[in-house]
């Protein structure tokens, strides 16, 4: 599954978490309870660091979709 | 606003990855052009819908991010990279108001046939322009409306083919825009191509309730106005006008 996010060996989840960032307050987000196939994230949480949003990671593709208030 | 564009593009995303306008349009290949990437650029397609703009960006490109708030869309785009072998796209499930993108990671920035869903122009350039590097370049294609479409009619005809479409400028309003949120170098080419208003009416059908809720409309305008928003009564076809624009963030 080359088009998921792939897991960089030296820098683990660097591809991923280097440019993406929380939609609504533009903080880092980390990445926790994730799954990985060959090597690619497939599944995940992604919380903001700033706001404490979190952001789930479905069949490889980041749901980066402001919450809904 | 949102709910509708959910549910039209949710419904018909099937349909939209089969469109051989959207696939191969001449629009394409002339914001490729204008866009003349070397190959080591990181882009963003925003509201990439079904990817055909995110995988001709992705033959020329580094790494291209591919936005949509549409799952269906976006599964349809992620099917187009698997069967070009296109590995470098990632895909990301979010808003063109707020992308999920750290400040200036962006050397282009593309948005093809979507605008006209956005309700505030300006602040879908301005969100841009924070992606863009300093000397990025933006390309923008959409429809437009004619100059001389005093009464708007087109955007009420395009509404009413699809309840998710707000607005579409014209090609004055966009200059003035993109002037507005910041953008330089502003460059426009406009194409014009002729529909059967079968195909203006696609994915829709013909006999489906918004076709009679169309025609119902064109028998409440005159001639003069339905001419000036881009259609001819007697013939039945529609002029489809767009706009090749780019840009640079200085």
């Amino acid at each position: 599954m080359p088009y998921l996010w792939e897991k960089d060996n030296l820098n683990m989840y660097r591809n991923l978490l280097d440019l993406i960032c929380c939609p609504v307050c533009k903080g880092d987000l980390t990445l926790s309870d994730e799954k990985e196939e060959n090597g690619e994230i497939t599944s995940g949480i992604l919380t903001c660091q700033k706001c404490g949003n979190r952001y789930p990671i479905e069949e490889g593709i980041p749901n980066l979709l402001p919450p809904k208030t | 606003m949102e709910k509708n564009f959910q549910d039209h593009f949710g419904k018909h995303a099937v349909e939209y990855s089969k469109s051989e306008s959207h696939k191969s349009g001449s629009d394409l290949k002339q914001l490729m052009e204008e866009l003349s990437l070397k190959g080591n650029e990181t882009c963003i397609d925003m509201a990439a819908g079904t990817g055909f703009t995110a995988a001709e960006l992705a033959k020329r490109a580094k790494l291209v991010y591919a936005i949509d708030a549409t799952p269906e869309m976006l599964n349809q785009a992620r099917k187009l990279a698997e069967e070009n072998k296109l590995t470098n796209i990632k895909f990301i499930l979010g808003r063109v108001e707020n992308v999920p993108l750290t400040d200036r990671s962006a050397d282009v920035i593309t948005c093809r046939r979507a605008a006209h869903h956005f309700p505030d122009k300006i602040e879908f350039l301005k969100e841009a322009r924070r992606l863009l590097k300093i000397g990025g370049k933006i390309g923008i294609v959409d429809m437009v409306r004619n100059e001389e479409d005093s009464e708007d009619v087109r955007n009420r005809f395009e509404i009413l083919r699809d309840t998710s479409h707000v607005y579409a400028p014209k090609i004055t309003e966009w200059k003035r825009y993109m002037s507005i949120a910041g953008f330089k170098n502003i460059n426009v080419l406009e194409t014009t191509e002729r529909y059967s208003y079968e195909r203006w009416l696609y994915p829709l059908k013909i006999g489906g309730p918004e076709d009679v809720q169309i025609r119902k409309f064109m028998s409440s305008m005159s001639d003069e106005f339905l001419r000036k928003g881009g259609f001819d009564p007697l013939e039945m076809t529609f002029d489809k006008k767009r706009m090749i624009a780019t840009a640079q963030n200085w």
